[in-house]
Parts: C-alpha cells; sequence; structure tokens
C-alpha cells in the first residue's frame, strides 16, 4: 500500500523496521530523526545530557514498537513524534499526562463518516504539509518553536509556573490562519 | 451527544506538544475522550509538530544506531490486537478521570454549603484541579478569575449567561469580567473545574469560604 509517499515520508522504513526486524532501515530512521529530535528537546530548555536521553529512548521505543505502527493510520514522522514528545514527558514529570483511551468504555466513538468525508493518512499529510508552506514566516516560525522558545530562562522559570497565563496571542493567530488555509483546501470543518 | 464548546487551538497545539501542566492536561484528556471532533484536530496539531522536525537542524549525537540496539536488546513488543470494547459497566467517568478518582460513585465530597460539593483531585504549582458537584438549579458563587479556568462538564449541565454548557461541553474563562454558573434543573451538574489562580469573589461570604476550601 505504500507506492505513492510523500517525500520526507519514512512510513515504508518504519514497516520493514516493524516486519522485519530491518536494521538498515532503523538506521536510517535514526540518523535522520534521532539529531533532530535532540534539537527540538534543546529548544525546549532540556540540557544537553537530557536532550539526548529524549532522543536516545524515543529510538528505543520505535524498535520495541515498531510492529504497532500502521501506515494507514499514522505517518511515520508523527508517531515518531507522539514517542518522542511521551518520553520526554516522562523524564520530566513525576506524573504522566492524561490521554483519552480508546478502549475506554467512556469513551464517545467517532460518527459513521461518508465516503468522501474520508482523506487518507497520506492525502492529509499532503494538505498539513502544503498549508504549512502557505503560512506566513512570522507564523510558521510561531509553529515551528516550542512554546518557550522565544524566552529567556529566567522567563521561563517564571512562566513555568503559570505557562496558561502567557498563551500568546501569536500562537492563536497562527493555529487560525492554518485552519483558513485547510478549511479552504480540505473542505469546512476538515481539521 | 452534541458537543457545542470545544477546546481552544492554542490550548490543544500545547498539549499536542507535551507542554501543559497536569490539571490542564486532565480536562483536555477528559473533553478529547467525549469529543471526536477535537480528537481530529490534536490529530492535526501533531502532523504539524512533527513536520516541524523536518525542519530542525542537526545535533550531534554520542551514540549511534547500533548502540540503541545494543540497548534496545532482542525484546521487540508483538503487534497489539486492541482488546474487544467492554462495554458491560456504564461509567459516567472518562477513563483519565477515573484513573485519579474511580467514577462518580465512589467520590468522597466535601460540603461547601447552598447546595455545592467538591472534591480536590490534584494540585501542582498552584495548578488545582477539583470536582465540582453543584444541586440541581443551585448556582454558583458570581466570581472573577485571577487566571485561567476550565471546566469541563462530565455529567448533567449548567448555564452561564445566554450560554448553555452540558456533558461534553468546555467551558474556558481567561477574562476578569465576573460570571456565575447556575445548574440546570433535573439532575445535579459535575464538572471538572481547573485553575491556575484564586477566584475572585464579589460578595464577603465566598472569601471567608475561599481560605477554607481553597478555591
Ligand atoms: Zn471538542
Ligand atoms: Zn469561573
Amino acid at each position: 500500500h505504500l507506492q505513492e509517499s510523500l517525500p520526507g515520508d519514512w512510513s515504508a522504513e518504519l514497516v520493514l523496521v516493524g516486519r522485519q526486524q530491518d536494521k538498515a532501515a532503523f538506521s536510517k530512521l535514526f540518523a535522520h530523526f534521532a539529531p533532530r529530535i535532540k534539537s527540538t528537546m534543546l529548544r525546549y530548555g532540556l540540557k544537553n545530557e537530557l536532550a539526548e536521553e529524549v532522543a536516545q529512548e524515543t529510538f528505543v521505543l520505535v524498535w520495541r514498537k515498531a510492529s504497532q505502527f500502521d501506515p494507514e493510520k499514522a505517518m511515520a514522522s508523527t508517531w515518531i513524534f507522539t514517542l518522542a514528545r511521551n518520553k520526554k514527558i516522562d523524564l520530566l514529570r513525576k506524573q504522566g499526562r492524561p490521554e483519552a483511551d480508546v478502549n475506554d468504555p467512556a469513551f464517545e466513538q467517532e460518527a459513521e463518516q461518508t465516503p468522501d468525508q474520508i482523506l487518507t493518512t497520506l492525502q492529509r499529510a499532503k494538505a498539513i504539509k502544503a498549508a504549512m508552506e502557505k503560512l506566513p514566516e512570522q507564523q510558521r516560525i510561531v509553529l515551528q518553536k516550542s512554546y518557550f522558545a522565544d524566552e529567556t530562562q529566567s522567563e521561563i522559570a517564571a512562566s513555568l509556573k503559570a505557562p496558561l497565563g502567557t498563551v500568546k496571542s501569536r500562537l492563536r493567530l497562527a493555529l487560525e490562519k492554518l485552519r483558513t488555509i485547510l478549511d479552504a483546501d480540505l473542505g469546512e470543518g476538515s481539521i | 451527544m452534541k458537543i457545542t464548546h470545544h477546546i481552544t487551538d492554542d490550548l490543544l497545539y500545547l498539549y499536542a506538544a507535551g507542554d501543559l501542566k497536569f490539571g490542564w492536561s486532565l480536562a483536555i484528556a477528559t473533553h478529547l475522550s467525549l469529543c471526536p471532533s477535537c480528537r481530529a484536530t490534536l490529530k492535526t496539531y501533531e502532523q504539524v509538530l512533527a513536520e516541524n522536525l523536518a525542519q530542525e537542524h542537526v545535533s550531534e549525537m554520542s551514540v549511534n544506531a547500533d548502540d540503541v540496539l545494543a540497548i534496545a536488546g532482542s525484546q521487540m513488543e508483538p503487534c497489539e490486537i486492541a482488546p474487544p470494547v467492554q462495554a458491560e459497566k456504564n461509567f459516567v467517568f472518562p477513563k483519565p478521570l477515573r484513573d485519579l478518582c474511580g467514577d462518580l460513585g465512589d467520590i468522597k465530597w466535601s460540603t461547601m454549603g447552598g447546595g455545592i460539593k467538591q472534591k480536590i483531585l490534584h494540585e501542582e504549582d498552584g495548578i488545582v484541579a477539583r470536582l465540582l458537584y453543584i444541586s440541581p438549579g443551585a448556582s454558583a458563587s458570581a466570581h472573577g478569575h485571577n487566571g485561567i479556568e476550565l471546566t469541563q462538564v462530565v455529567s448533567g449541565g449548567f448555564f452561564d449567561g445566554d450560554q448553555a454548557f452540558e456533558r461534553g461541553d468546555i467551558q474556558i474563562v481567561a477574562h476578569d469580567s465576573p460570571h456565575q454558573p447556575i445548574a440546570m434543573n433535573g439532575e445535579a451538574c459535575v464538572c471538572l473545574a481547573v485553575t491556575d489562580a484564586p477566584l475572585k469573589f464579589r460578595n464577603f461570604l465566598p472569601r471567608l469560604f475561599q481560605r477554607a476550601f481553597r478555591i
């Protein structure tokens, strides 16, 4: 099912790791993502060793969990990003982050979608990538930087106590713009 | 269930990035359990954040792929087959809340007077997550905010001004102007309220309560 792919999509490699324990494919994924995950963590304000630990531990999980990756449901980059994000939370917080669980009896399942409402993962990914490229540069930067990235260390320390009080209107504007572009490309209410 | 009040995009993006503290995340995860529409938006934001990785510069790593393989060992988890959803039990609280305090029937409430009860679930760095029980038709004291308040309805509903909030809906208040939620008639309203600063009450009496109940 992977005849078509996006440039920079790593689903084929991740599937090879999951199905065949392919170490060469694993090395390629590591070479691309691990240094970039580390950079992101450094920008979140993590110390060098901790940033490296997040990147390393993320890839321990990539190896162990690769067979659970389903290219129909997620892009490889998104799947790896969520592992890195959760690893960062594990290492920084004494309590993990609450998450909705699809197997929870109280979980509200999605309504049945009509065939033309169903977009493939690849179609959505393409639209999101295109929408990001259409964003004005200033707004793209807001989304690319971590929330605290442009603040000094002491401001980070202060704002961590009440991060929501400092939610930037710039972030909201960037997301509104992104939503407008995606709605135009994919149809109203598609995100 | 028809949800009309959703999580704002900025909060959802910060949740996707893993930037929010436990209390905020608890309210958001509870909403996400009940709201397919916000879950779809969350997926989009996770993809945007993953897309950002590609733009990231390349840091020097002191370990390579082989080192990581040595650490990971030969352990690979088998492909997970999702267990069938067990619907024999009807929970009121979605799992993120149940993990913390059990279901609605398990709560040991503290009475605050005026038909209102509370249970503090979590406190960290001034962010307090509490369950509120408002008897049918009872009203909370009018108050303003120093910070932000997220109120996720899990049972029943309330009116605030000309707006109605029912199971699934989340109210996000980040302004100073006072408001006063009033529970709908019929069944009690149970909601998860998360705040990062003490509320500002207009009346004298609630200010006395404030110290006692840390609201
Ligand atoms: Zn929603
Ligand atoms: Zn309020």
